[in-house]
Formats: C-alpha cells, structure tokens, sequence
C-alpha cells in the first residue's frame, strides 16, 4: 500500500505503512479482510489512517463493532511499517 | 503583428504580484502554523475543504515539504499569469484559430464518451450498495460538501443513477445536448464524489470528466453560425484542458522531487511498494529506470505542445497510449482502458481516418500516394 503521489520523493519507511483489523475471540486471534468490511484494501487503508492519524482510532473501532457481525471479545488495529517487525498494536476496542 | 498588451492585462498581473507579495510576507507563516495546529479556524475550514489530507499527510513530512508545496503552487500561479499577460493573445490565436475538429468528428466525439460511460458507471449501485454499510465513515469533499453534506438514502442514488443513465442516453443520442450532458456529467462527478468520499481520493477520471464538463457546450454552438471549424471551440478547450493536467503533474514531479525524480533509486523505490512481475523486472536495469523517469516526464511536460504543431499527435498520441498502459502494467493502478487513454479520442481525425479507409483501402492509398 502506497500512500501520496508520484510526484512525492519516496521515503518507504513512512509510505510503506499497512493497517490490518484484528479481532479476538477468547485466545484466537485474526485478521479481517477488508473485503468482509465492504471495503476494498486501499479503501479501508486510507480510511484507518484517518482516523489514526487525527486520534480517532477508537471511534472507528467502536463503529466497526457494531458492523462485524462476529462473536467477539475485542477488536484491535493493527499497524505494519516497513517490515513484520514494525508492527504495532495502535487501537482496541472491548465493550 | 505586434503583441499590444492591455491595461487590464497589465492590471491582472499586477494583482497577481500583489497577490503573491501578500502570501510570502503573510500567509507563507501560516503554512507552518496550520501544521503545528497552531493557526486560525477559518484556516483549518480552508485546508479542509481544498486539501483535506493535509491533517494527516503532515505526519509523513516536515513542514518544509508543505512550505515548498505552497510556494511552487503561489509561483506556478504568477508564472501563469505572466505567460497569459505577455503571450496570451497571441497563445489563443494559435490553440483556437485553427482548423481542428468537423461535424463527423463531433458525432464519433459523442458516440464514444456517452457509450463508453456505462462501461465505467454499470457497478456505480453495487459499489454504493456497499458503502451504504459503512456510511458512517462518509465525509464529503468539494461538490459533495454543498449537495450531499450526508450520505443519501439509497433510493434517493437509485433516482439520481437512473437520471444519469436517462441523461446518457439522450446525451448519446444528441437530444438537447446542453442540458442533458451537463446532467449526466452532474449526476456522475456526483456519484464519483460520493466514492472519494471516503478518504481515499483519486484522479482515474479526470480527464475524462473535464470531457464531460465541456463537451455539452457543443449543443450551444448555432449550426446555421459555423463559418469555420475553428467555431468548435468546446473541443478546443477539451484540449486544453486534458494537455494542462498533464503539464501539471509533470511540473508537480519536477517541483516536488526535483533532481530526485531522476535518480534510479525512486523509481525503484516505487516499483518495489507496487511489487507487479514487470516492475520487479525493471527494478533489475538502473538505466532503465532512469530512462523511464525522463520518458515519463518529457511525456507529460511535451504533450501541451500539440495544442501549437498539431503534427506532434502522431508522437503524443500513441505515446500517451503507451503511457497509460505501462503506469497500469508497472504499479497496476488501472485496468486495460483507461479513462485517460478514452479521451485521446478527442485528438483524432476520424473524418480523415474514415476518408483514408474508405476511399479504396488504406494501403492502397498510401502506395499511390508513393507513386504521384
């Protein structure tokens, strides 16, 4: 997933960034597809960033609570930067 | 002929310089105020509705990359201005005074982008009918902001799509062109902004809705006025608008990135994020890369000069088209037609192609023209 334009001088660390949701079920943890969300994954990725960026990861957590229509315990966004060993943890939400 | 500048040129540019002084001892600061959040709130209204980006692009670079972004955007700006002052009369006589476009090209002009439409607005209902599930996350950008501050209800879409499809239709048919291509076009800039109302804003269409803007305007020409092909003017300015897009993105590359766009490392650096099998190949040729940098940019910043040597078509066209299919094949951004490849269609004599093809065969033409 590529952020910004061609005419911006390329600096992967910070245009190579992926955001998953996560969603925790007693021990199991998964990802979601972002197709499941109705969403496609550049969509979704724009979407995440967002709301990261601008400090409402809970508020779009909290809305997609109520869109999954899965047993849950939590759900979490999850952010990869650069490399599997950049990724963090950047949002939950539990009721 | 002498090129007689008038007070009220001389006057724009003027406004334009005052313009420009105000900014560097003024609203230059600002720049580095909104970044640090730190400026007015008429501001912040501003920056969210022309670049609303802008709050999260700024976690990716410094404020320098903003200051630069505003001075080049203040700078191309007086540039323009000044061309348009000096050379502005003498500029529009050679786009506009030309012969250039026939009732036979108006007709495949208008075959082509109102049939070629429902290729790219059949699964607008599908796509909408998803983000219906999400609509809390819909926030509206430019035109969207005055017709449709929220998401709308889905029937009232559905009448808004089946007004489009009506408008197409009657538009493809050349029914009071006017009025119903600008419906159309309303309808699917719209519709468009209702997609990109949900952050993720992109340019796939245009060009193409420049075309579909400007092209209705031929319904306001008088048939029984016509004195010369020059008269076509809406096809003129369809010109210049899909030419000046490209210039931009061009003076965009070379504004921002400067010598960095040149150096084989950024376009590896960018095919390498895409990670398509040919990009993966190009990566391996650093003068590749490099080679396909400066093509791509001659591209964009060469291609306004067919609006001066018509002749040039025969290179721009088909490079163009070759433009579009290698950015889809390298980043795999568009499908196999693009919208910008479509509108290429308005830089076609299909009345001299139709001649040529039917006046005895194409290659018979070209050998007895070899022969005379």
């Amino acid at each position: 997933m590529r952020f910004g334009m061609f005419a911006e001088p390329i600096k992967s660390n910070n245009q190579l960034e992926i955001f998953y949701l996560g969603i925790k079920k007693a021990e199991n943890v998964k990802m979601i597809k972002t197709d499941f969300l109705g969403l496609s994954e550049g969509q979704f990725n724009y979407l995440a960033r967002d709301y990261y960026y601008k400090g409402r990861t809970t508020q779009l957590l909290e809305t997609f609570w109520t869109k999954i229509p899965l047993q849950k315990d939590s759900l979490f966004l999850i952010k990869l930067l650069g490399n599997p060993s950049d990724t963090i943890i950047v949002g939950k939400y539990s009721i | 002929m002498k090129n007689k500048i008038t007070s009220f040129q001389w006057g724009v540019l003027f406004m334009g310089l005052l313009g420009a002084l105000v900014y560097f001892f003024y609203f230059r600061s600002l720049v580095i105020q909104a970044y640090e959040n730190m400026g007015p709130e008429w501001l912040n209204k501003f920056i969210y509705t022309f670049y609303p980006r802008f709050f999260v692009e700024k976690h990716r670079f410094d404020p320098e990359f903003f200051l630069s972004k505003a001075d080049q955007m203040v700078l191309r700006i007086l540039v323009f201005l000044m061309i348009i002052t000096i050379w502005g009369q003498k500029i529009y006589d050679r786009i506009f005074n030309r012969k250039f476009t026939s009732e036979f090209n108006l007709n495949v002009f208008r075959w082509v982008i109102y049939l070629s439409a429902s290729l790219f607005y059949w699964d607008f209902l599908i796509e909408l009918n998803k983000l219906n599930q999400i609509k809390e996350f819909y926030q509206p950008i430019l035109f969207n902001k005055v017709f449709m501050t929220n998401f709308p209800s889905m029937n009232v879409l559905y009448i808004l799509f089946g007004l489009m499809v009506f408008a197409n239709i009657l538009a493809f048919l050349n029914r009071w062109l006017i009025v119903f291509g600008l419906i159309f076009a309303f309808c699917f800039v719209l519709l468009q902004g209702v997609f990109l109302s949900f952050h993720k804003i992109d340019h796939g269409f245009a060009t193409y809705i420049y075309c579909l803007l400007l092209f209705p305007l031929v319904g306001i020409i008088k048939k029984s006025t016509i004195q010369a092909s020059s008269d076509y003017w809406p096809i003129r300015l369809i010109w210049v608008a899909i030419t000046l897009s490209y210039l931009m993105s061009g003076l965009e590359k070379l504004t921002i990135s400067g010598w960095n766009w040149f150096q084989p490392s950024t376009l590896k650096g960018y095919l390498s994020l895409h990670n398509t099998t040919l990009g993966l190949f190009v990566i391996q040729y650093e003068w590749l890369c490099v080679l396909l940098s400066i093509g791509g940019l001659v591209f964009q910043l060469g291609f306004v000069s067919i609006l001066f040597r018509q002749k040039l078509l025969w290179f721009f066209v088909p490079a163009g088209i070759f433009f579009h299919f290698m950015t889809g094949q390298l980043f795999q951004i568009t499908g196999l037609l693009s919208p910008w490849q479509l509108v290429y269609v308005f830089f076609i004599d299909w009345e001299k192609a139709w001649e040529i093809i039917s006046n005895n065969g194409f290659l018979y033409k070209i050998t007895n023209t070899k022969k005379g």
